[in-house]
């Protein structure tokens, strides 16, 4: 196991032949993310016969405080965090805090349980290196999948808690009628319904290069975040969207809708990796028509569609606005902090 | 505009962005304490003296200000030579 900064490490090749848990945390994504001078990077990696089994990302910032107060650790998790210095350059973030994901990347050439163990291992030495160096080292926003890697360093005296939520639906493969017809009765009859209602109104979102959507997405997504209190900028949001879609994924997908003028009133992007979607990010306009269903489609439908469309089995809907996404099949799967 | 104006450019607007008084070539940005929102103050101010695009990425993927400098002179001298053919 050794600490390198990323740029000792070769290229780590195409994302399918890793695993991780979250867009974020995949090779093209992990190595923008190391030439960023926001913070420093370095990253512990696993070789397993020469070649490398594992990389779990650790950042350091340069300022006394964190940018925002959603990555830091005394405001996410402040029920294990009484002893979290209060300079932030104390600090070893381990896994990352980029899109609010921490975790390792491994190779999906390796068996389950090899994988969970180099996992283990990857988080044991993070948290190592962070002791040795004098630092305070800590993952936030870990999901549940990974928490089990955690364990070695909770039973060395870390802490752990849930802190967040995120919604996740299983798709069938067959198509999006099984979707709705896998559906608990209550939630069927409200999807049902609301389909009718859309079909009825005519309001389908179209799938549009992400590319060409940037710029007139900003501003929407900047405007929907504001409204739910979160400080941004548009150069910031589109900065953000640029490298998602450069992320090395398998598809990626914005959906828009637009109103009888052509204007975007709403929308929504989704990533696939392998076997799984990812929605990223949500913009709606103040005086869309037909708000709740247009918000519904940019939410869960039209990523339902489109992560159907490339033989999805899971579609990851995000920590935000879980009600709405439960009442139409999604399931609740808790987000974990580990520090110390 | 030559080479010593746009590097005066570059470092008046790195100095107002961060609120200092001076800055060396190979000070780094956001070890000086810059952020994502003085980046932008500091790409809007390029922005408007150099009538260039900046995109900010560069001051996230730059050492330090001798490199923000060299990539601000490059975008000059591209806009300059568009200018030309036009």
């Amino acid at each position: 196991m050794t600490v390198v900064r990323p740029q000792e490490v070769g290229d780590l090749g195409a994302a399918s032949g890793w695993e991780f848990a979250g867009a974020a945390l995949a090779p093209h994504r992990l190595r923008s993310a190391a030439r960023d001078r926001r913070w420093q990077t370095w990253w512990v990696v696993a070789e397993l016969d020469g070649a490398i089994a594992g990389v779990i990302p650790v950042y350091r910032v340069p300022t006394a405080a964190a940018s925002e107060p959603i990555y830091d650790p005394r405001v996410v998790a402040g029920s294990i965090a009484p002893d979290v210095p209060d300079d932030a350059r104390e600090w070893l973030y381990v896994g990352g805090f980029r899109d609010l994901i921490a975790g390792s990347t491994v190779s999906s050439a390796l068996d389950a349980d090899v994988r969970d163990e180099v996992r283990r291992r990857l988080v044991t030495e993070a948290f190592a290196y962070g002791r040795g160096e004098g630092l305070y080292p800590f993952a936030i926003y870990v999901r549940n999948e990974e928490i089990g890697a955690f364990d070695g360093v909770v039973a060395g005296g870390a802490r752990s808690a849930q802190v967040r939520e995120t919604a996740v639906l299983e798709l069938p493969r067959a198509g999006f009628e099984d979707y709705v017809q896998g559906l608990r009765k209550r939630d069927r009859y409200r999807v049902r319904r609301e389909l009718a209602e859309l079909a009825e109104m005519n309001v389908a979102a179209v799938v549009e290069d992400v590319a060409d959507l940037v710029a007139e997405a900003a501003p929407l997504v900047l405007s929907t975040k504001q409204r739910y209190g979160v400080a941004d900028h548009p150069v910031m949001v589109a900065l953000r969207l640029r490298e998602w879609a450069a992320g090395g994924a398998d598809h990626c997908g914005g959906f828009a809708l637009r109103d009888e003028h052509g204007v975007l009133s709403g929308v929504s992007f989704a990533v696939v990796h392998g076997a799984t979607a990812e929605l990223y990010e949500l913009g709606l306009a103040e005086d869309v028509s037909h708000r709740l269903h247009a918000y519904a489609e940019l939410l869960v439908y039209a990523p339902v569609r489109f992560a159907l469309r490339h033989g999805c089995t899971k579609l990851v809907l995000g920590m935000d606005s879980i009600e709405p996404k439960a009442r139409r099949g999604a399931r609740v799967e808790l987000v974990w902090a580990v520090t110390g | 505009m030559n080479t010593t104006s746009v590097a005066d450019s570059v470092r008046e607007a790195w100095c107002a962005a961060l609120g200092m008084e001076s800055a060396a070539a190979e000070d780094n940005f956001f070890d000086l304490g810059g952020n994502s929102l003085s980046a932008i103050t500091f790409m809007e101010l390029i922005e408007s003296s150099l009538n260039i695009e900046f995109p900010i990425q560069v001051l996230f993927v730059s050492n330090d200000l001798a490199e923000v400098t060299d990539e601000c002179e490059r975008l000059c001298s591209s806009v300059a030579s568009a200018v030309g053919r036009a």
